[in-house]
């Protein structure tokens, strides 16, 4: 019977990452004619990792703790979805497995796509105060990152010269 | 405010111009370099040093990029995906265009096909160390020791990749024996126990060792050049010491992508001469134990060369000590040994002076 | 001693000229102002200002980037303190405490308590630099692969003590940790290890990319999904500065923090990552009561600060007299000294003592101005808090994403915090603590250099780990203190099971 359903998860999310990390690491030499191999280390810590998982799951078993709590998969969407925004639009990017290239924006619009993007994850935003606030901060970014420190960051999409 | 009006307006201004009489007044912009390794590591210091004077031969700011990682070639393979309008150019060095093939079989570019070579910047030598008070006084002792007892002698390098590691590589398969590696995480690190006489000997670049060798904290036996160094007129060259063959340097070159216009190419490369030329860029450059390529050596011609020739002597070394960077860890190591290396006829050591 | 003072004066008549009076100022001001960004820490800045010092004159330029860096930690610390995201590893600690009393209405007192502490620590370090610098090189030359080692593994027993909670879900972070730094190509054989075939993890995670990840990416969607909490920090702005109390309970951890800062400063291989979590590991264990660590102990905040300023200043050391830089930060020194024309060695101390004595003056100077600085500044990050959250977090984010991808101009460097993000917020939902996994993560990396660098060298056997007396005196050490922690945790855990 669990007594603690969040140690219960928790235990074996460590025993689910020990074993796909010590399948990863299997082909590696546990020593080596220098003395260390390349595998020693993540497989002993593999080994020590799953059976702190099991100590986790013997526990939940027997002292009571906490219950698992809802996750917010529309928050995580949108901020995680903000910052892959920004990280794709920034300079560009090719996924040539796919056959997608996203193309370069740049600071100017990156920045306010993200911010809006991510603002929407806070139920009390407002679209003109968020969209005037991207518009001042990105504009700040520019000043500060471009222009003061010149960064090699690129701010308009390469239409308009880098 | 109006500064970005002014960036759009030019921008606009610029496109539309580019499109009507293509490339007349190249650059019009700034130009980034890529450089593939960290701030005020030795090669981000010779592309900032030759790239500032270049930006006045050119009139466009030369923006140092650093993009880092898998020893140099993810900023390299930026680079070389870049489109070939001169905008976009990088300063390649020993490692990514000459040993980079032999250590990483998935390398998406090949250093002698997939660039337009530029030319040649600077070289840093490479210098044999030992720890102060090491039992071998010079190089044919050393020689004699490493011979003798190779295997008990501790050597340091700064991991697979690194210009120590590659050298020192060299070094032992010319010798044709095996060391007890022992392997940091960067120069630094081993200097520091080089020192401390934790280890034994290393191999490195003249900017990392040369203070040490000034104050007598650790020994140079020799340095890998046909000349002496004006930075450390008492080490003798590896020629003079006894081991002729052993010629190499650590250079860093300017390449463009592939395919770029013959003329961009032609301006960038005037833009490099003129910067080797200046007597402060001389200067900063040689106070740093660097060397400069000679007037013959900084040609388009000439780079593509030394490139081929480093390839040709990189890759059957490298392979025959069994190392690689492979993605795939599978029989990297262990499976298909190469040929033995057929005693790696040492292409000559780049052309500087 | 009357040595010291002339060559002190010598430092000052140098770093009290007009133009390096004003380029300390600006390299003070110029660091706290972006090491405050979240995301952009002292390495990240410091390469980031680098070129903006190449026109200046070398004593000049070295001076400004000094400030830079003292700037950019103690803007770092800021940032742990608001924000809960540390800059670099030796503001982790700070998060724990700090932010605690942030959200305790204390934010004023702990950063005027981290501000004086590190003003404290300093004025000490600099005596200790300019005093001690050439004995306490011999010392540190002497320390040898497996004393690294055995030190590294006392660190990371020190981790466990961090834990608030679980100490088992502590140590199995801690585990985690080591297992995230093991990713990478092998840097002894050219093996992938862990990279999932992605050329992306060839070199490793980069710290910044796990720390804006499980710490603030994580932090921002923990904070979305109950409003009550992040409103705390909302509430009352309280003092701005630390009572008098409040200085007499961080007097003791401030002394305690520096002198241990100041010795693991000067350790090769980046001892000076040990100071903060050695000092709060003391300070906890020493404490009458060390519950309240984890809760907002001003002890929390004093003692690490002091031993992270203290830290800092001394690893100029083997920089200084040797040309060795000690970590990434000093490595970044000698870059930018090269560039100048100066190349940093044994001799620079003889050769050039007006760089010397002017850079070690301008390390004092640069800790008074950073206190006149800050202190005032306290009013203004305090009154940041009252931004409402739904315009913090999408600012947080941009610089978040703008100092990552600054760090290596690398977009994939900005989606992999993403996925740590993840990792985080997964871990938080499970009642991990992040703090434990950091440590784990930039210790395990130094831990496995060291083990390998002392088991490669020939004629070396896993015995040899326990050659040098000090090695295995702190092996040693370390055991009894696993001991100490774990054993009371087990055998409270049998007592619940024994009442049931």
């Amino acid at each position: 019977m669990v007594k603690s359903p969040q140690d219960f998860a928790a235990g074996l999310l460590m025993i689910a990452i020990a074993i796909v990390a010590w399948l990863m690491v299997l082909p590696l030499p546990f020593t080596a004619p220098a003395g260390v191999g390349s595998g020693m280390l993540p497989k002993a810590v593999s080994v020590l990792l799953g059976g702190l998982g099991v100590a986790i799951v013997a526990t939940s078993l027997t002292s009571n703790g906490e219950r698992l709590t809802r996750w917010s998969l529309r928050e995580i969407a949108l901020v995680l979805g903000a910052i892959m925004v920004f990280a794709l639009t920034i300079r560009g990017f090719a996924m040539p497995a796919i056959g997608v290239t996203v193309p370069a924006l740049g600071l100017a619009v990156a920045g306010p796509l993200t911010i809006l993007i991510a603002a929407q994850a806070d139920r009390s935003t407002r679209f003109v105060e968020a969209f005037i606030f991207a518009i001042v901060l990105t504009t700040a970014c520019i000043v500060l990152f471009r222009l003061m420190l010149r960064l090699p960051i690129p701010v308009f999409p390469p239409l308009l010269g880098y | 405010m109006s500064i970005r009006l002014k960036t759009l307006l030019t921008g606009v201004v610029a496109s539309v111009a580019a499109a009507g009489s293509a490339l007349a007044a190249y650059p019009e912009r700034p130009i980034t370099m890529i450089v593939p390794f960290a701030a005020g590591g030795p090669t981000d210091t010779v592309a900032r040093i030759v790239g500032e004077h270049m930006s006045k031969t050119l009139g466009q700011t030369v923006v140092i990029e650093n993009v880092t990682g898998a020893g140099g070639t993810t900023g390299i393979t930026r680079g070389a995906q870049a489109a070939p309008d001169g905008y976009t150019i990088m300063m390649g060095h020993m490692g990514t265009h000459g040993a980079a093939p032999a250590l990483y079989p998935n390398l998406k570019y090949d250093p002698t096909t997939d660039f337009t070579p530029i030319g040649l910047a600077a070289g840093t030598p490479i210098i044999i160390v030992t720890k102060k008070d090491f039992a071998a006084k010079d190089l044919k002792e050393f020689i004699a020791k490493m011979k003798a007892e190779g295997p008990k002698l501790n050597e340091g390098n700064a991991g697979v990749g690194s210009v120590s590691h590659t050298t020192c590589t060299l070094l032992t398969s010319q010798l044709g024996i095996k060391t007890a590696r022992v392997t940091y995480k960067g120069t630094g690190p081993m200097i520091n126990d080089l020192v401390g006489g934790q280890i034994d000997f290393g191999c490195d670049q003249i900017v990392s060792v040369a203070p040490q060798i000034k104050a007598g904290t650790i020994r140079a036996l020799a340095i890998a050049t046909p000349e002496r160094s004006p930075a450390l007129p008492d080490v003798p060259t590896t020629k003079e010491a006894g081991m002729p063959d052993y010629q190499v340097s650590a250079w860093n070159a300017v390449f463009g992508p592939k395919a770029l216009p013959a003329d961009i190419a032609a301006k960038l490369n005037d833009a490099l001469v003129k910067a080797l030329d200046d007597e402060n860029t001389r200067k900063r450059l040689l106070d740093l134990g660097g060397t400069i390529a000679d007037k013959p050596g900084r040609s388009q011609a000439a780079l593509q060369k030394l490139v081929e020739s480093e390839v040709a002597r990189w890759t059957p070394v490298l392979k025959a000590a069994g190392i690689s960077a492979a993605v795939n860890p599978a029989g990297a190591t262990s499976g298909a040994t190469p040929p033995p290396a057929a005693a790696p006829a040492p292409a000559a050591a780049p052309a500087q002076k | 001693m009357l040595e010291v003072i002339s060559n002190l004066a010598l430092g000052f008549s140098v770093a009290l000229t007009p133009t390096n009076l004003v380029l300390c100022f600006l390299g003070c001001l110029i660091g706290t102002l972006i090491g405050v960004l979240p995301g952009v820490g002292p390495i990240a800045t410091i390469a980031m200002l680098l070129p903006i010092t190449f026109g200046l004159d070398p004593i000049g330029a070295l001076i400004m980037l000094s400030g830079i860096y003292y700037g950019a930690q103690y803007g770092g610390s800021t940032t742990a303190i608001l924000v809960n995201i540390p800059g670099e590893a030796t503001s982790v600690v700070t998060t724990l405490d700090g932010h605690q009393m942030a959200k305790n209405g204390r934010a004023g007192v702990a950063l005027g308590t981290a501000a004086l502490a590190s003003f404290a620590a300093g004025t000490f370090a600099t005596l200790v630099v300019a005093g001690l610098a050439v004995p306490m090189t011999g010392l540190a030359l002497k320390f040898g692969p497996s004393d690294r080692f055995a030190l590294m593994v006392l660190g990371l027993v020190f981790a466990v003590v961090l834990a608030r909670g679980s100490i088992i879900k502590a140590l199995a972070m801690i585990v985690f940790g080591v297992l995230l730094s093991t990713v990478g190509t092998d840097g002894e054989t050219g093996e992938d290890r862990l990279t999932f075939g992605l050329a992306q993890f060839a070199d490793g995670i980069e710290f910044a990319v796990i720390a804006m990840g499980i710490f603030g990416f994580a932090e921002i969607l923990k904070n979305l999904e109950s409003p009550e909490a992040r409103d705390v920090v909302r509430g009352e702005i309280g003092p701005l500065l630390p009572s008098r109390q409040d200085i007499k309970d961080s007097a003791g951890p401030t002394a305690r923090g520096t002198l241990l800062g100041s010795f693991l400063g000067i350790l090769p291989g980046n001892g000076a990552v040990l100071a903060p979590f050695a000092s709060y590991t003391l300070e906890k264990r020493i404490a009458k009561d060390p519950s309240r660590f984890g809760r907002g102990a001003i002890e929390g905040v004093a003692g690490p600060e002091a031993a992270n300023n203290a830290g800092a200043q001394t690893s100029f050391i083997p920089l200084l007299t040797l040309g060795i830089p000690p970590n990434a930060v000093m490595a970044l020194m000698v870059g930018a000294m090269t560039i100048h024309g100066l190349i940093p060695g044994p001799q620079i101390m003889t050769k050039q003592p007006d760089l010397f004595w002017g850079l070690i003056a301008s390390m004092w100077l640069g800790n008074l101005m950073l206190l006149v600085i800050n202190l005032p500044l306290v009013g203004l990050w305090v009154r940041l808090l009252k931004v409402p959250y739904r315009l913090m977090f999408p600012a947080i984010l941009l610089f978040c994403c703008i100092g990552i991808y600054s760090i290596g101009n690398k977009p994939e460097d900005v989606m992999l915090t993403a996925a740590f993000g993840f990792i985080g917020y997964s871990l938080l939902k499970l009642g991990f603590e992040p703090a434990p996994l950091l440590l784990g993560f930039v210790l395990g990396k130094l831990m496995e250099e060291n083990l390998r660098q002392s088991l490669s060298k020939a004629g070396a056997t896993l015995l040899s780990l326990f050659d040098s007396p000090l090695a295995a005196s702190l092996l040693g050490f370390s055991a009894l203190l696993l001991l100490i922690a774990v054993l009371p945790s087990v055998r409270k855990s049998r007592e619940e099971v024994f009442q049931e």
